[in-house]
C-alpha cells in the first residue's frame, strides 16, 4: 500500500502539472494576440482552450488530475480595417485573433491560485511526515 | 496493568487523518475539473460509535451472530459544498485549505500527546533521573 500522504503530494503534483500547462496556454495566447495570416483573407491565430478531467488511477481510487485536450476556440476572429496589410482580404478587412486579454488576465490569475493552493497541500503533507518522524527523536 | 490503547488508538487516528489529507489533495488538484464533486471522509467519531460489543452463542439454539460487520474503513462520501460554479464543480479551494489546516493541527496533536506517552515510559524504564 501506497503512504497516504507520499500520495497526497502525488496528487498535488498533477495539480500543479495541470496548472502550468494552463499558464503556458495562456502565455502562448497571449504572445500571439495580434498573429495575423501571411496570405490574403488567411486566418490568424486561433485562441487555444485547454479543458481538464479527473483521472481515477486504479490502485488507490483517487482522482488525479489530468488535462484532458487543448482544443481551439470556436469564437469569430475579429475584423479590422487594415487595406494596406498583407492578409487584407478583397474589401480591405484583416482577420484578427479571437485573444481577449481581460479573459487571459483572469485565467492567468485563477491559475496561479490554484497553483499556489496545490503547493500548499505539498507543503502541509511534508509537514506531517516531518512530525512522524521527528517522534524517532530521542531529545523531545 | 491494564494495557495502554493510547499508541493503537492514535496510530489509526493518524492513518484516518493521512487519508483524509489525500482526499483532500484530490480535491485540491480537480479545482478547475468541470463535474467533479468535492469528496471528504466521515468523520473519525463515527468509526468509534460504529463499535459495538458483538453477541455471543451461550445456547446451542442461539442463532450464530453474523461475522463483524464493522466495516474497518471509513468510506468517501461527498462533502458538504460552499459554492458550485457553472461547470458542476463543487470544490471550495478556501474550503478545503481550512480542512487541511485542521488535519495538519490534529496529526501534530496526537504526535505530541504520543510523544510525551513515550517519554513518560522510557522514564519508567529507566527509573527516572
Amino acid at each position: 500500500m501506497v503512504d497516504a500522504l507520499k500520495l497526497s503530494s502525488k496528487i498535488a503534483a498533477s495539480g500543479l502539472e495541470t496548472q502550468s500547462m494552463r499558464m503556458r496556454i495562456v502565455s502562448e495566447n497571449l504572445a500571439n494576440a495580434e498573429s495575423t495570416g501571411k496570405t490574403a483573407g488567411a486566418d490568424p491565430y486561433a485562441r487555444k482552450v485547454v479543458t481538464f478531467e479527473g483521472e481515477v488511477d486504479r490502485d488507490t481510487g483517487v482522482n488525479f488530475a489530468k488535462i484532458d485536450s487543448i482544443d481551439v476556440d470556436q469564437e469569430p476572429f475579429r475584423l479590422e480595417h487594415d487595406p494596406a496589410h498583407p492578409a487584407a482580404d478583397a474589401n480591405g478587412y484583416v482577420k484578427m485573433p479571437n485573444v481577449n486579454m481581460l479573459t487571459e488576465m483572469a485565467d492567468m490569475r485563477e491559475a496561479s491560485r490554484s497553483y499556489e493552493a496545490n503547493l500548499q497541500t505539498i507543503k502541509q503533507a511534508r509537514e506531517m511526515i516531518t512530525m512522524t518522524i521527528d517522534l524517532l527523536r530521542s531529545d523531545g | 496493568m491494564d494495557p495502554i490503547h493510547l499508541f493503537a488508538l492514535g496510530r489509526r487516528h493518524n492513518t484516518y487523518l493521512a487519508a483524509r489529507q489525500t482526499t483532500i489533495a484530490g480535491n485540491i488538484a480537480n479545482v478547475n475539473t468541470p463535474g467533479f464533486k468535492a469528496l471528504d471522509l466521515e468523520p473519525f467519531d463515527f468509526q468509534m460509535e460504529k463499535v459495538r460489543l458483538s453477541m455471543s452463542v451461550s445456547n446451542p439454539r442461539h442463532m450464530a451472530p453474523e461475522a463483524s460487520s464493522i466495516s474497518q474503513d471509513a468510506s468517501v462520501v461527498d462533502s458538504a459544498t460552499w459554492d458550485t460554479v457553472h461547470s458542476g464543480n463543487s470544490v471550495s479551494i478556501e474550503k478545503e485549505l481550512l480542512k487541511s489546516g485542521e488535519t495538519k493541527g490534529k496529526f501534530s496533536l496526537n504526535t505530541s500527546i504520543m510523544r510525551s506517552f513515550h517519554r513518560m515510559l522510557l522514564s519508567a524504564a529507566k527509573g527516572g533521573s
